[in-house]
């Protein structure tokens, strides 16, 4: 089964094209940084100018990549809840009009579940249900508890701050450009992670929330107060804090949960210390994690492709109707926690 | 030769089939054209029996007009014609509101709301037989004051047209106003006569004519 997957949430234009869940046959980005980098951030206007200006390219792009036609799918996924809504309406409308024009089953995905199936598309013979999932991305930090596909248990969450917003936010105020995930990334190899002992928010905290705001001002305030610093200090201390924070509370998760499998899923999965100490620490405690492909980590349409594979099987295509939501339920979340309006189940 | 038209710029979503210029089916919904304008295009082809395979183009109005209503009727028409091979012909929606019927003015102001108090305005001429002549090449932003200075100067001679309720009620010097809440077929298939097709490839280029930009890249230029 071919199915095109489109991912227009915010401010990258995706296409990817994969068969049978898991073999990505393509998978075309194109990033509007150039678009956003004058304002300081992403402007929702310009966005959808933007994704309505690349679309056509980036599905041909992806049909020739794939060497398909479009003929050759059998559905069209899209992310349709969860993001910009002047942004989210283009990939919709786009994905509408091939559903129509092709007669093929249209899937209307809830972004997260497409980073959720990123690591599912990587492991589908051995990632088995339940398993825990934490969800770490510029918009979302989130610990969820994945029962079945499209059945999840929300336990805890970010209060404000999601870490990749963290990332991006002291890497635009070290001069580092976005997104700033990786340039910290790249910077804090050269570091010394123990140089500044940056907070690490609510870590001892019995729930499992996470807070990243207050880390974010900690650094803050150290570049505005100190004489002198390392650019590269600062970078591996700060990452050295989110890894903390976020290996900690997953690792509590697992165990109040009782579960043994954890999937590390988002922008920020593709960080290499937090991949590497949340296997290593997991692995201590018997617990086995599960990651995904780097290049399905970021915002992409190959693992809304791959969700699409796997809950047109469970759940049934969409009408034509469907429509988009800013902030959605996520599937059939189970409510075990107080949570935010974004994730309440309908 | 069959055509599909596609109005998404004002506050109806506008659908219609048409067979040699002529109108075989439509289908008007008020708001909401995320959710209801594939199905509309369904249901108005199912309603006039006939099959997409059989569309030669698509006829999309490309504004100016709601921007996210834009993006997703240039989005729907492109990538049909992308899927099914067929033609798109762009047209304006200043043009539509004056195509196709013959007007007792010899000047013609088509309007509609650019937000925040301002309108997109095009001035047109007709001939003889009263048909609007000129494009909408000399079409632009205006506040409602600049507007209401364009029309005294008219001096009478000049009809308002406004798609959907801009700022013509409160003019003083217009002699005239008709209202238009919706795009009729035949005024979009008037206007896509003199539209100039392009291709399925090309077509993957088409934007929306925003003729303004984003609030914040104006905000930026202040």
């Amino acid at each position: 089964m071919v199915i095109l997957g489109i991912d227009t949430t915010c401010d990258d234009t995706s296409a990817g094209i994969v068969a049978n869940g898991s073999q990505v046959l393509a998978n075309v980005i194109s990033s509007q940084y150039a678009a956003h980098e004058a304002f300081g951030g992403i402007v929702p206007m310009i966005a959808a100018r933007e994704h309505t200006r690349q679309i056509g390219h980036i599905i041909r792009a992806a049909m020739q990549e794939a060497q398909v036609t479009f003929s050759d799918l059998d559905a069209v996924a899209v992310s349709n809840n969860q993001g910009l809504l002047l942004s989210l309406v283009v990939g919709v409308s786009a994905a509408k009009s091939i559903a129509l024009a092709c007669g093929i089953p249209l899937v209307g995905i809830h972004h997260l579940e497409g980073h959720i199936y990123s690591v599912l598309m990587a492991h589908e013979e051995v990632l088995r249900f339940p398993f825990l999932c934490l969800t770490v991305a510029g918009g979302h930090t989130l610990l969820l508890r994945v029962e079945d596909h499209g059945v999840y248990s929300l336990l805890g969450h970010t209060r404000d701050d999601a870490a990749g917003e963290a990332f991006d936010k002291v890497a635009r105020r070290l001069g580092l450009g976005y997104p700033g995930g990786a340039a910290i990334e790249k910077l804090a190899k050269q570091g010394n992670a123990a140089a500044y002992a940056f907070p690490r928010p609510m870590i001892t905290r019995s729930n499992l929330d996470f807070s990243f705001s207050g880390l974010k001002t900690a650094v803050m305030n150290l570049l505005d107060s100190a004489e002198t610093f390392r650019k590269e200090d600062v970078a591996a201390s700060f990452q050295q804090a989110v890894a903390d924070v976020l290996v900690t509370k997953t690792l509590r998760a697992a165990k109040s949960e009782g579960l043994a499998r954890i999937a590390l899923a988002g922008g920020v999965a593709v960080n290499g210390l937090l991949r590497s100490q949340l296997t290593t620490e997991a692995a201590k405690r018997g617990c086995q994690v599960y990651l995904p492909a780097p290049s399905l980590c970021m915002d992409n349409g190959a693992m809304v492709a791959g969700a699409g594979y796997y809950l047109l099987r469970h759940r049934g295509a969409d009408p034509l109707t469907i429509g988009v939501r800013a902030n959605a339920p996520l599937g059939r979340l189970q409510v075990k926690y107080r949570h935010p309006a974004k994730y309440r189940s309908a | 030769m069959f055509s599909l038209l596609i109005d998404t710029s004002g506050p109806y979503s506008t659908v219609a089939v048409a067979q040699d210029a002529v109108v075989s089916g439509m289908s008007a919904i008020l708001g909401r054209p995320a959710e209801k304008v594939h199905s509309q295009i369904k249901a108005t082809l199912r309603a006039t029996g006939i099959a997409l395979s059989s569309l030669d183009s698509v006829t999309i109005v490309t504004g100016p007009g709601s921007w996210t209503g834009l993006n997703i009727g240039v989005t729907a028409a492109k990538t049909l014609a992308q899927v099914l091979r067929v033609d798109v012909l762009p047209i304006s929606s200043l043009d539509a509101l004056v195509a196709g019927r013959t007007w007792r003015y010899s000047r013609l102001c088509a309007v509609l709301s650019a937000g925040r108090g301002r309108v997109y305005r095009a001035w047109y001429d007709t001939d003889r037989g009263g048909t609007a002549q000129s494009g909408h090449h000399d079409a632009e932003v205006l506040t409602a004051e600049a507007l209401e200075a364009e029309l005294a100067q008219a001096d009478g001679s000049a009809l308002l047209i406004e798609y959907g309720k801009t700022v013509g009620s409160t003019l003083k010097y217009c002699s005239g106003i008709v209202q238009v809440l919706r795009l009729s077929p035949e005024a979009m298939i008037a206007a896509a006569a003199h539209a100039l097709p392009l291709g399925p490839e090309e077509a993957i280029t088409l934007t929306p004519a925003y003729m303004q930009a984003s609030l914040a890249e104006r905000d930026a230029k202040r």
